[in-house]
């Protein structure tokens, strides 16, 4: 038995399991017997747990070695399934992922960034998820592992399918977001809208990386939008739109907003919606822009 | 008291103390101290992460007691207000929240504290927006924001002198 | 009068701190019984609105290892009825006995109980238990036009919720301007971070009970009253409360339930609230519709007023909120009308939040009377300025201390009033600027109250009384006004509060406690004193007619000074003298007096608009409250800025939302009803005239836990107007009520 390896089974309650493996292949046999809520954080598991949604199994991967931590090389940011909102706020990495690191910040609390990791936030699937908008400007892919079938890797807007909905099938676990190296000099940003300054849940939220070329026109334009759809979308007609332009001739039409399809909620209008987004893109584009 | 015939084994160190504990598989770390450990200190405000008032330190990061999985803690070092001072005996960051009354009602205070000694580690520059976005995860009701800023400024203050000293 | 410069005013620390600092403080939930360990308890809720339970399923619960109990009203007459809770001498959130049948008024009301040996059991306990419900028809909206709607009279203060003088028509002919308006505030939930919780122990027929609760003795009261025993085997200890707001101001049903389990079970019984549970159990303030009116001749008079609150109640809580009786006090009006009517719908009770019928009634008032000025074209300063009145417009009583006009001049000073444009005309880069007030009012309350002073052998004085501090400093106001009695320092003052067993004091609720336990003190202080006096001449000395002071371990009077070891004899340990005030102010029945009792302030405040997304900021809010004496300015201003944080969450952020098919709140957390972080605090000014009040009290204090929530909200609402051109008459203000007609 391995140190950290404990195997819990109590079937006379309601048949609750606790497996806390400490690689990645014992992980990976315990999700072929049985469905698990994989557990890093709890930033999300718990809120759920406690309105009596309890899981029957849980996947500790915290002590899973390797999972955690941010690696680079191959043309390739690798940022593993455990590393927390903390870790990538700390992280040296380039100005292309500013936008992540300012999304980062806004994910709940600093005690919430703590613990909270970045599979987390992408397998919850939550409309309102900061982590997605920054990633999807990054174009980030995410890694999958099972014990049949081996690794795959597909594109992160792939994985997300829905409201709290993922491709991941119950014997997989996400192993890794992957971020391919952007274009030397590009930067980013992340623009959020809430009822409050912190702690609060996003109205509205924009990521955009800019790579500008030395005539400082844009040369390359990644947005992407959150809180405006079932899941954040990127927004390829402004990305090309922008294309060739200046910093000070960027506009934002309603019509690059059509990915986009607000609901109204308590928290603001599906109109208000897009007019912040519209608004929101036309800032974090200028403020990616800036050098 | 066994509740339950099924119980995990977690061994776990406390503001320097060792325990060694069997849980229910289900119990939060809050729990655990409060109704285990009777470390009654560290507060239960919303058991879901929206208030802060459970703050601790795991393995020197301040997390969310109410949102950790006793059963995550095994081999963690974990601290809570009772392992920063005593009454008699305070610490500074104490004596700062009670010269500017960073608090009234007292409840969500062991958080705000310990958030805020958590703080005093980690990067944040030197302003009051920083401060203040340092400590918006921990709610206070009675509206003590302001004297809790000038508490932690204080603090923070005096440990720059010092350094530069 | 001797006040003490030395003591009281002074901004001295909080003498509770140490512990509140170092987690030490206890609060009802960190209590244990003296011996082992606690049943935990996790309540049952109904999930209809209206109905009947025909049974539960508890086939889930009895495998579990650990499950104790299910208690229900299956269980027989565990509580007595309560028929008519003033016959008990108590004031009960809810008018109805739980568990008494299988009626079913609201969603989320208590229908049964789970005792169990752990609290993660009693969790899966609660989720398991089955119900099973015969629905009936539930009038939830509103709107619903087959709900009952009554008119009350009395708020539970006496006062007069329906109010009339002169003739409002005749007053309306005369005016040039007239305002008339609908403003809507919101369902809004007290939300202190500690979640109510009960520790039940019982030992025979004696109970004691720590609880979350704002007043021991009624809790006592209602407690011994349904538990059928003698209120003084009943013990109620609350030293520490966290923050209460009023939820915890009435005791309600779930204390009754678990004092009335433990006894089931013969084990003491620990039962904390979620915070899920605090949105249905123990109050909330209603959603109100107030149609005001306010006309006005050229000069900015007030000719006719009129304030008509539609608002709701429950079908076992009687709340009104009454939000005109500020209307009926406030500015010189000959002709007024001031209206109150609930409708009976199948929702949670209501109950006083933090200013009840003040905070929301002046978000209407002083809403209405900017409206007013910029018809007039005057400034909102100035038109209240021409209606003040040195008369109580309800008794024609002058008031005992009124310096609401040095407020507004202060308030206007220190905000800069001066820099105030015309609407919409104010812009700093992408920000609209706007400049805002209204005026802040509070009734002085007071109530019956005893003390016990004691002076040991070590030099050291108590003073005890069953009062508690909810965060306002009270401990620290109690040493302070003792120690000023007797020349000496606060440190040398023991405060016992937190305890039914003590001498009887209020609730904390009115923002009474400080002049309520002032007299008190006072009165306590010289029965201590002449006892002292009488025992220093039996011992052959002849103290002067100089105050008694008791410092250093000795008793001073003149050039005597004798150690108190020597004056207290040594098989007595102390010399205990008890007093009171038996005087109440500001309820029904209270003394016979020609002066009205109030504070008075103004609130100014100043947004900062963001013009592309609407977003609303308060940079800085300026308060300038009369409330008599300060008896120590850091509590009091800390006190005013937690007023001033509520009123930023009332203006911009707080609503609780109701499904009107189900009866259920949709947002019952933290993480959905938004209150204010550290961030969206910004610069409070807040200055107190401290000018006493000696026809209150003997401290010459007024209350203050209330005043600074009153007006924030219209001050914010009105500084939005001025920032934006846009006027709206809902609270709170949402980010998207702007963008579409924000000047660019």
């Amino acid at each position: 038995m391995l140190p950290y390896y404990h195997s819990y089974t109590n079937d006379m309650e309601v048949d609750l399991a606790f497996e806390r493996p400490d690689n990645l292949e014992l992980a990976l046999d315990a999700l072929k017997t049985r469905a698990f809520r994989v557990i890093a954080g709890g930033t999300d598991v718990f809120p759920a747990v406690q309105q009596g949604q309890l899981p029957s199994a849980f996947l500790d991967v915290t002590r899973i070695a390797g999972l955690g931590g941010i690696t680079r090389g191959d043309g390739t940011t690798r940022i593993g399934a455990a590393t927390t909102w903390t870790d990538i706020v700390r992280a040296e990495l380039p100005a292309a992922f500013d936008g992540l690191k300012e999304a980062a910040r806004e994910v709940g609390s600093v005690q919430i960034q703590n613990a909270g990791t970045i599979a987390g936030n992408l397998c919850n699937a939550s409309p309102a998820a900061d982590g997605v908008p920054p990633l999807l400007a990054l174009d980030a892919r995410v890694e999958i592992a099972s014990a049949a079938r081996g690794t795959r890797v597909l594109a992160l807007s792939q994985f997300i399918q829905g409201v709290r909905k993922t491709t991941l099938a119950e014997d997989e676990l996400v192993t890794a977001v992957l971020i391919p190296d952007q274009a030397l000099g590009t930067r980013s940003a992340f623009e959020k809208l809430g009822s409050r300054r912190y702690l609060v849940i996003s109205i509205c939220m924009t990521a955009a990386n800019i790579l500008l070329d030395a005539q400082g026109r844009i040369a390359q334009a990644r947005v992407a939008v959150g809180s405006c759809s079932a899941v954040a979308q990127r927004l390829p007609a402004l990305e090309a739109d922008l294309l060739g332009k200046r910093l000070q001739d960027v506009t934002v039409s309603t019509a690059h907003l059509s990915p986009l399809s607000p609901i109204d909620d308590v928290r603001g209008s599906g109109t208000y919606r897009l007019d912040a987004a519209q608004e929101q893109c036309k800032r974090a584009i200028l403020r990616a822009g800036a050098v | 008291m066994a509740a339950s015939a099924h119980q995990l084994r977690i061994d776990l160190t406390v503001n320097g103390t060792v325990h060694g504990i069997d849980i229910d598989p289900r119990t939060t770390l809050l729990d655990l101290l409060r109704e285990t450990l009777d470390l009654t200190g560290t507060k239960k405000g919303c058991n879901h992460g929206q208030c802060g008032a459970c703050t601790v330190h795991v393995n020197g990061k301040r997390v969310l007691a109410c949102l950790t999985l006793a059963a995550l803690c095994d081999g963690a070092d974990v601290r809570t207000i009772e392992g920063v001072g005593t009454p008699e005996k305070l610490h500074p960051l104490q004596d700062a929240f009670i010269a500017h009354d960073g608090f009234q009602c007292g409840y969500c205070t062991s958080g705000q504290i310990m958030s805020a000694l958590a703080a005093l580690e980690e990067p944040w520059g030197p302003d009051d927006a920083a401060i203040k976005e340092a400590m918006s995860g921990n709610i206070c009701r009675c509206g003590a924001y302001p004297n809790i800023v000038a508490a932690v400024q204080e603090v923070r203050k005096s440990a720059e002198g010092g350094r530069n000293a | 009068m001797n006040v003490n410069s030395t003591v009281i005013g002074k901004p001295i620390s909080r003498v509770d701190g140490r512990l509140k600092t170092t987690g030490a403080a206890r609060y009802a939930a960190d209590h244990r019984p003296v011996e082992g360990r606690p049943l935990h308890a996790v309540l049952v809720k109904s999930s209809i609105a209206s109905g009947r339970i025909t049974g539960f399923d508890l086939s889930a619960l009895q495998s579990m290892s650990g499950f104790v109990r299910f208690v229900s009203h299956l269980d027989g007459a565990l509580i007595r009825t309560i028929k008519n809770p003033v016959d008990g001498a108590f004031a009960a959130g809810e008018e109805y006995t739980p568990f008494e049948n299988d009626r079913v008024h609201f969603v989320g009301q208590h229908i049964g109980l789970v005792v169990a040996q752990t609290l993660e059991v009693a969790e899966a306990a609660a989720k398991a238990v089955v119900v099973d419900y015969e629905t009936s028809a539930a009038r939830i909206e509103f709107a619903d036009p087959t709900a009952e709607v009554r008119q009350p009279d009395l708020y539970n203060t006496g006062e007069e919720l329906q109010v009339s003088r002169g003739h409002v028509e005749a007053g309306l002919v005369e005016a040039v301007e007239i305002v008339k308006a609908t403003y809507t505030t919101p369902i809004e939930h007290h939300n202190p971070i500690e979640p109510s919780a009960t520790l039940a122990v019982w030992d025979g027929d004696h109970l004691t009970i720590y609880d979350a609760t704002q007043g021991s003795v009624n809790d006592k009261n209602y407690v011994a009253f349904g538990m059928s025993v003698d209120p003084k085997n009943v013990r109620v200890l609350n030293p520490f409360i966290g923050g209460g707001f009023g939820c915890k101001g009435f005791t309600w049903p779930h204390t009754l339930i678990a004092a009335a389990a433990a006894r089931a079970v013969e084990q003491p019984v620990l039962l904390v609230l979620s915070r899920k549970d605090m949105y249905t159990s123990c109050g909330h303030r209603p959603y109100t519709e107030q149609e005001v009116t306010l006309a006005a001749d050229a000069d900015g008079v007030l000719t006719a007023t009129r304030h008509r609150t539609q608002s709701y109640r429950s079908l076992v809580g009687d709340h009104v909120e009454p939000c005109g009786m500020t209307t009926a006090m406030l500015y010189q009006c000959d002709n007024l009308e001031v209206t109150h009517s609930v409708r009976v719908l199948n929702r949670p009770s209501g109950t006083p939040l933090r200013s009840p019928g003040e905070a929301p009634g002046t978000f209407a008032l002083e809403s209405a009377m900017d409206e007013l000025a910029e018809k007039l074209g005057m400034d909102p300063v100035d038109l209240r300025r021409r209606n003040h009145t040195d008369i109580d417009q309800r008794n024609g009583r002058k008031w005992s201390s009124k310096h609401l006009l040095e407020c507004y001049d202060r308030g206007a000073e220190k905000i800069g009033w001066g820099r105030r444009k015309a609407p919409g005309q104010w812009r700093d880069g992408n920000d609209l600027v706007g400049l805002g007030m209204a005026t802040a009012c509070y009734p002085g309350y007071r109530m019956p109250t005893q003390t016990r002073l004691t002076l040991d052998r070590d030099g050291t004085l108590h003073v005890g009384v069953a009062v508690q501090d909810i965060g306002t400093g009270l401990y620290t106001v109690l040493a302070q006004m003792v120690a000023e009695r007797f020349g000496t320092s606060p440190e040398n003052v023991r405060v016992l509060i937190g305890d039914s067993d003590l001498p009887p004091g209020p609730l904390a609720g009115g923002s009474m406690t400080t002049a309520s336990v002032a007299a008190a003190v006072d009165d306590g202080c010289r029965a201590l004193s002449e006892k002292l006096r009488a025992r220093l001449v039996d011992m052959g000395h002849t103290p002067g007619n100089e105050p008694l002071v008791i410092d250093g371990g000795a008793l001073r009077s003149g050039p005597l000074s004798v150690p108190a070891a020597e004056v207290i004899p040594t098989d007595v340990h102390e010399i205990v003298a008890e007093g009171g005030s038996d005087d109440t102010y500001g309820f029904t029945g209270g003394v016979e007096t020609d002066k009205s009792f109030y504070s008075f302030g103004a609130i100014f405040a100043e947004v900062r608009i963001d013009r592309d997304f609407g977003i609303i900021r308060v940079p800085k809010m300026t308060g300038v409250f009369d409330v008599g004496r300060v008896i120590n300015a850091k509590t009091a201003r800390s006190q005013m800025l937690g007023g001033m944080t509520f009123g930023i969450g009332m203006a911009l952020m707080e609503e609780t939302f109701i499904d009107d098919k189900t009866g259920r709140f949709v947002n019952p957390s933290l993480g959905e009803y938004y209150v204010p972080v550290n961030a969206d605090v910004n610069e409070f000014d807040v200055e107190m005239l401290d000018i006493p009040d000696y026809d209150f009290n003997p401290f010459g204090a007024r209350g203050l836990g209330e005043i600074s929530n009153v007006g924030a909200s219209a001050a914010i609402a009105n500084a939005v107007y001025n920032a934006t051109g846009i006027r709206v008459r809902h609270l709170p203000i949402r980010l998207d009520d702007l963008l579409e007609d924000l000047p660019r």
